[in-house]
């Protein structure tokens, strides 16, 4: 039996699909603007299946909570989080970092690009420039 | 209406081929409710790409029952002693029975507010549906509008919440397998004694718990606070239009 707030690692692996869950969502949104339901129902299906058992979800929800009490400047002391919220902070911490890598945003208009190989943005079609 | 009167053993009262049974169920400790949430098996897992949660109370509630049954009427016995006289005769009753003496007991629902007051700031009613005990004829009564006035939580209460009502096992491995859910209700518990500021609706040898809030944290049933304080958290239901022009 696994205690889902000690699991770090699955707790990273939840989070990092509800980003890219996310990402997909929205670009069904964007793309299917206009479109039959039918077609949205279609399109629904790109979009990736949970691989974990649904605890790692609530749980990496409960962390995005407290991210966003944190980015909203609410604050709190380290003493009021528990050892695992913590940890698991800092697995949130590194799912960011991972979608981000694998999404990089365009530098003009902040959009998250499908993968890190484009030439231009998926959105405004800025040109990007090759790293030497 | 009348009041919950928590001081005293609960009746519940089993109509069956014409017949009436009562069963007299003592009043139910802290102890003994925490014991029930322990066995209570909440569960979700994937399939197929869909959450499926599921919820089993049955093995609790009977012996929740059971544990708190002191007396039963309108059965027979086959050398005409005593029901009560049995060993372990709380087990011989009609398991139907039980199960219904149990399904009573934990008989709460959301109710609406039973005013159209404006919601004051700093403080939030909710209300509760609840069968508690049958009247003195032998009719179950459902209690409706109990209400409990909390202070508003703060982030640290909010946090806690969110925190236990998160927590869980996985039984057999992280992928696709079973979470078993801790389940919050000791957090409830606790928040519902910080948070409450009067009840109405209750009474403790015929007096109203009213705004006595020592009398309340000691008397208020366990299972009516867990109830209570789980609304309290729980978002409100948005007023959705269908007309989308």
């Amino acid at each position: 039996m696994i205690d889902v707030v000690q699991d770090a690692e699955g707790v990273r692996m939840a989070l990092e699909e509800i980003f890219e869950e996310d990402f997909v969502r929205s670009r069904i949104d964007h793309e299917s603007a206009g479109a039959d339901e039918q077609t949205r129902e279609r399109m629904a299906f790109q979009i990736p299946p949970r691989t974990l058992s649904p605890g790692y979800y609530d749980f990496g929800l409960h962390l995005l909570r407290l991210e966003d009490e944190q980015k909203a400047g609410i604050g709190f002391a380290a003493k009021d989080l528990a050892a695992f919220e913590v940890r698991g902070l800092l697995a949130l911490g590194r799912a960011h970092s991972a979608f981000e890598g694998r999404h990089p945003a365009c530098s003009a208009c902040g959009t998250r690009q499908q993968n890190r190989f484009g030439t231009e943005c998926s959105r405004c079609g800025v040109k990007f420039r090759k790293r030497k | 209406m009348s009041a919950i009167e928590l001081a005293t053993p609960r009746v519940i009262v089993i109509g069956e081929r014409g017949k009436q049974y009562r069963l007299t169920i003592a009043r139910i400790a802290k102890k003994m409710w925490t014991h029930y949430f322990d066995g209570v098996v909440s569960t979700s897992e994937n399939q197929a790409g869909k959450r499926i949660d599921s919820f089993d109370s049955s093995a609790a509630r009977l012996e929740l029952v059971e544990k708190n049954l002191v007396n039963a009427e309108g059965y027979v016995t086959a050398d005409g002693s005593p029901v009560t006289a049995a060993a372990g005769w709380q087990a011989l009753l009609p398991l139907s029975h039980r199960l219904a003496a149990g399904n009573a007991i934990v008989s709460i629902d959301r109710a609406e507010p039973a005013d159209d007051e404006p919601i004051m700031l700093g403080a939030e009613s909710v209300y509760l549906n609840a069968i508690w005990s049958a009247d003195d004829k032998g009719v179950m009564q459902k209690y409706r509008g109990l209400c409990h006035r909390f202070k508003t939580p703060d982030g640290d209460q909010q946090r806690r919440y969110s925190r236990d009502s998160s927590r869980s096992r996985v039984i057999g491995g992280s992928r696709k397998n079973k979470t078993v859910w801790l389940g919050p209700q000791a957090t409830l518990v606790e928040l519902y004694d910080e948070l409450i500021l009067s009840v109405e609706g209750y009474q403790v040898n015929g007096v109203d718990l009213g705004a006595d809030r020592e009398a309340i944290v000691a008397e208020m049933d366990t299972y009516h606070k867990v109830a209570a304080a789980d609304v309290l958290f729980s978002p409100a239901a948005a007023n959705l239009s269908e007309d989308n022009d």
